[in-house]
């Protein structure tokens, strides 16, 4: 069976029509979280089965709303005038020609419509429409299939048990647990073996016995002359055959599948927990690296402020060395000014200025008492002259003073800038040691968040504020299976009680002597009958476990391609999925491996199921994965890409794994290539708004469904 | 004829500035009129933002020409020495002096005029400084609107005059 296409219409976050067309071999969608890559497969499963996986859980499609917010948004004017809208899904398969000759393949198309009315603001459902349609090989014609052939025809080629393996790998690994009895994975066993139709004999003929058995039973009590005790004793086998189906049918399987649910529910919690321990223990890793990034920060920062007072008052001149230096010509010009004045040095028994001024202005010499005659006299010259030698002197010393002050002022400068460049160096390193511990302890704290980041991606976690209540609900269900498996010991021993009872009633019943041929020959006949149960029942666990030996070898098979080196050993027995470590041939306790070896075991047992559907039941269904390989590393994502074709006629992946990796352009090269190759396709899809342009994951804007639309960007098929 | 060293004249005359200067202040001072709460107001007075001006206006040679001084009665550089930056007021001093064209000593600092002149200098440069790191931080990006609101600023500013 092959996918060619799938087409979708106002189905979602596809607005207008979009088409994917797939080939034989292994197909790849790319899509990044929010762009619907679940959507694909959210669709093929409306078209099939009208159920879709919502909200962890599988939910009737009628109670969904299907088409796109972009209709709800008043800003998409010429949508939301729409008065009607219909979401439209078409699925076009190469497969067998099951209305008329199975030996032959033909095309099939799946369309389903569903019709909304405008109600206001909302698109209301008004009805779902299905069509089946196929091409008769004899005359080329399209065929509508009738109604009433539509559910064998969806359940001969898509078989109910296998469809949730098929369509919606991811979910499907919520079915299959890999530490207790797994119903959804027996039923699986049951769709692809034959082994269920000696079930069904051994369970026809049991009741044939017991038929017979009260048959007889009535005819003994007819009986004439029975003792007291022979009639007790057929009343005691009527309460057994009473008391051992109700066990068998009943009260064990029901105690049983609670004891499951109690076990499923304690595992779940136990991987919880331990991801909470780990979650807490990251999260505990991450806040003492944040406190010592504070505590550098803050050491940084009071460092600096117990710097400020030398930043301000001291390192501020860095950089000045130049203006200092050129300073030195304002110095030279004093200098110069300095060698102008005549040296001349006033003797000390010469009056000092003020008595030389007295002198000028009284004409008259202090000294000898002789006036002096007039301005143009020698001596009033005399002692102008020497009043000027005084003034210079002033000069002097004021030309001085500056001097040695600029000198001194220069001198400092340069010598604090010197030390500054110095002390500024210090400081710098001082600076960048800490930082460089800073960065050292934000990439470490980067890496635990990373850590962390997968932990909550990968799995259900919590914080530690939830570990209490999980840890104490784990406990009470622990405490409950515990009574619960005492109980179902209680009630197996007492079906054992009643079995042996019962075979030891009949061997007393049958020890009655009797001339009652009808009675005789009814227990002769009752012996045959035995004789085939038991028979039909070895057949029934042989043909099990020659099943159950099948998908061991081909679980194990794809394990080994679809992980680089596993070293474990898978092995399937009684319904359970049990694993050994390759080399000691000890069990491995499963809560030990990593998500992506426990994802990868289970893709292995499910896909074997798959692959053995093809062989068993003569349909080969593809395998359309969504996220498969979400928790590996590239080393494994690339492993498993590069093989998983092989096993499958078409493998379909919707997956965001590529995208990073395809931004190295020989990476995207060799996957196109890889697809090509096998004669299948790639695409690449986006989300963009009304104009066309890229926009955001869904998560970063929760209005984006509205406002925005998944398109095919890039579609390559051979 | 002066008695007081020209130094000391120029020591004890206010340094005016203007509305650049001022935000400044208000930007990296903690005194009166805290405006920017984001900012870190790493300086205690108003001399010390007057001098990360000036510093940054001479290294950046943003003088702004002789505007008109919305501030005189401020501080001298003599409040600068005595606050413990004589070496800074120094400079400062220098940088003024040197372009400053001296023809008679004697006579051009006997006179206010030239004391006045000689200190706008300094004032130019303040307010040009002051008018740069403002310019900076109506930038668009980020870390030009947050400029010196983290005291690491001014050490990579003093660091890099070094370099």
């Amino acid at each position: 069976m092959k996918l060619n296409k799938l087409k979708l219409k106002n189905y979602s976050c596809f607005l207008d029509a979009v088409e994917l067309n797939f080939g034989k071999g292994l197909n790849i969608v790319n899509a990044g979280n929010g762009y619907g890559k679940s959507k694909f497969l959210d669709s093929i499963n409306w078209v099939i089965s009208n159920q879709i996986f919502h909200g962890d859980v599988w939910k009737n499609a009628d109670e969904l709303d299907l088409y796109p917010l972009w209709y709800t948004n008043p800003d998409n004017k010429q949508y939301y005038e729409e008065k009607e809208v219909i979401t439209e899904v078409t699925l076009e398969f190469t497969a067998p020609d099951i209305d008329n000759n199975i030996e032959k393949n033909t095309v099939w198309y799946f369309t389903k419509k569903r019709y909304h009315k405008r109600e206001g603001t909302k698109l209301n459902r008004n009805r779902d429409e299905l069509t089946i349609k196929y091409i008769n090989n004899e005359t080329g014609e399209q065929v509508i299939l009738g109604k009433h052939r539509e559910f064998d025809v969806i359940e001969t080629l898509f078989p109910k048990a296998l469809r949730k393996f098929m369509w919606f790998q991811g979910e499907a690994f919520k079915e299959i647990s890999l530490s207790h009895d797994n119903k959804e994975f027996n039923k699986v066993l049951d769709t692809i073996s034959h082994y269920p139709i000696y079930g069904k004999m051994v369970k026809r003929a049991s009741k044939a016995i017991i038929k017979k058995e009260n048959a007889l039973t009535r005819l003994r009590r007819e009986q004439r002359g029975l003792s007291n005790e022979q009639s007790e004793n057929l009343y005691e086998k009527d309460r057994l055959l009473i008391k051992i189906p109700e066990l068998e049918n009943k009260l064990i399987p029901d105690l049983q599948s609670d004891i499951d649910d109690h076990e499923n529910k304690i595992a779940d919690y136990e991987d919880f927990l331990k991801n909470s321990v780990e979650y807490v223990k990251i999260d505990r890793e991450i806040k003492q690296k944040e406190s010592d990034i504070r505590h550098i920060n803050q050491s940084i920062e009071e460092y600096e402020i117990s710097k400020v007072n030398m930043l301000i008052k001291r390192w501020a001149i860095a950089g000045s060395k130049s203006h200092i230096e050129s300073f030195q010509e304002k110095i030279d010009y004093i200098q110069n000014e300095l060698n102008k004045i005549d040296n001349t040095k006033i003797p000390l028994h010469i009056p000092g200025p003020e008595m030389v001024q007295d002198m000028i202005d009284d004409m008259k010499c202090h000294i000898c008492d002789r006036e002096i005659p007039d301005e143009d006299h020698e001596s009033y010259h005399a002692l102008l002259k020497r009043l000027e030698v005084f003034k210079e002197g002033k000069k002097e010393r004021w030309l001085r003073k500056n001097f040695d002050i600029f000198k001194r002022m220069k001198s400092n400068a340069l010598s604090t800038h010197s030390e500054i460049e110095e002390s500024i160096k210090n400081h710098k390193k001082k600076i960048q040691e800490k930082i460089r511990k800073r960065n050292k302890l934000n990439s470490e704290k980067d890496v635990f968040q990373d850590k962390l980041k997968g932990l909550s991606t990968s799995s259900n976690t919590t914080t530690g504020e939830n570990y209490d209540l999980y840890f104490s609900k784990k406990q009470e269900k622990e405490k409950n299976l515990r009574n619960l498996k005492l109980r179902l010991g209680g009630l197996k021993n007492n079906l054992s009680k009643y079995k042996n009872k019962l075979k030891e009633l009949n061997e007393e019943i049958r020890s009655f002597q009797t001339d009652n041929n009808d009675i005789n020959l009814g227990e002769e006949s009752l012996k045959y009958f035995e004789v085939l149960v038991d028979s039909l029942k070895k057949l029934e666990q042989d043909a099990k476990e020659n099943l159950e030996n099948e998908i061991t070898h081909k679980s194990n098979s794809l394990f080994n391609i679809y992980y680089d080196n596993p070293g474990i050993k898978i092995k399937i027995k009684n319904g359970n999925v049990k694993l050994f470590d390759k080399s000691t041939d000890d069990e491995i306790d499963i809560r030990n491996l990593n998500k992506s070896q426990k994802e990868m075991i289970k893709f292995s047992v499910i896909n074997s199921l798959l692959k053995l559907s093809n062989e068993k039941l003569g349909n080969s269904l593809p395998l359309i994965a969504d996220a498969p390989t979400s928790s590996s590393e590239w080393t494994n994502t690339k492993y498993f890409t590069e093989n998983v074709g092989d096993n499958f006629d078409q493998v379909i992946l919707f997956s965001k794994d590529y995208i990073e990796q395809c931004e190295d352009p020989n990476v995207k090269t060799q996957l196109i290539n890889l697809c090509l190759k096998q004669g299948g396709s790639w695409h690449w899809t986006q989300k963009v708004d009304k104009n066309g342009n890229s926009v955001g994951r869904k998560f970063d804007n929760p209005k984006s469904d509205s406002e925005s639309k998944t398109v095919i960007t890039e579609s390559i098929l051979k | 004829m002066m008695e007081e060293s020209l130094i000391s004249i120029i020591d004890n005359k206010k340094l005016y500035y203007g509305t650049s200067v001022r935000s400044l202040i208000e930007l990296i001072t903690r005194v009166q009129g805290k405006v920017d709460l984001d900012a870190q107001n790493i300086f205690g007075k108003h001399i010390h933002a007057f001098t990360w001006a000036f510093f940054t206006g001479l290294n950046r040679n943003k003088k702004e020409k002789k505007p008109e001084w919305e501030y005189k009665d401020t501080f001298s550089l003599g409040t600068i020495k005595r606050d413990g930056a004589e070496v800074v007021a120094d400079v400062m001093i220098m940088v003024a002096l040197n372009e400053f064209e001296i023809n008679n000593i004697e006579e051009d600092f006997s006179k206010n005029s030239s004391i006045r002149e000689l200190l706008n200098i300094i004032s130019c440069y303040a307010e040009g400084g002051a008018k740069y790191i403002l310019e900076i931080r109506e930038g668009n990006d980020l870390n030009s609107k947050t400029y010196l609101n983290n005291i690491d600023d001014f050490y990579e500013e003093i660091t890099n005059r070094l370099d």
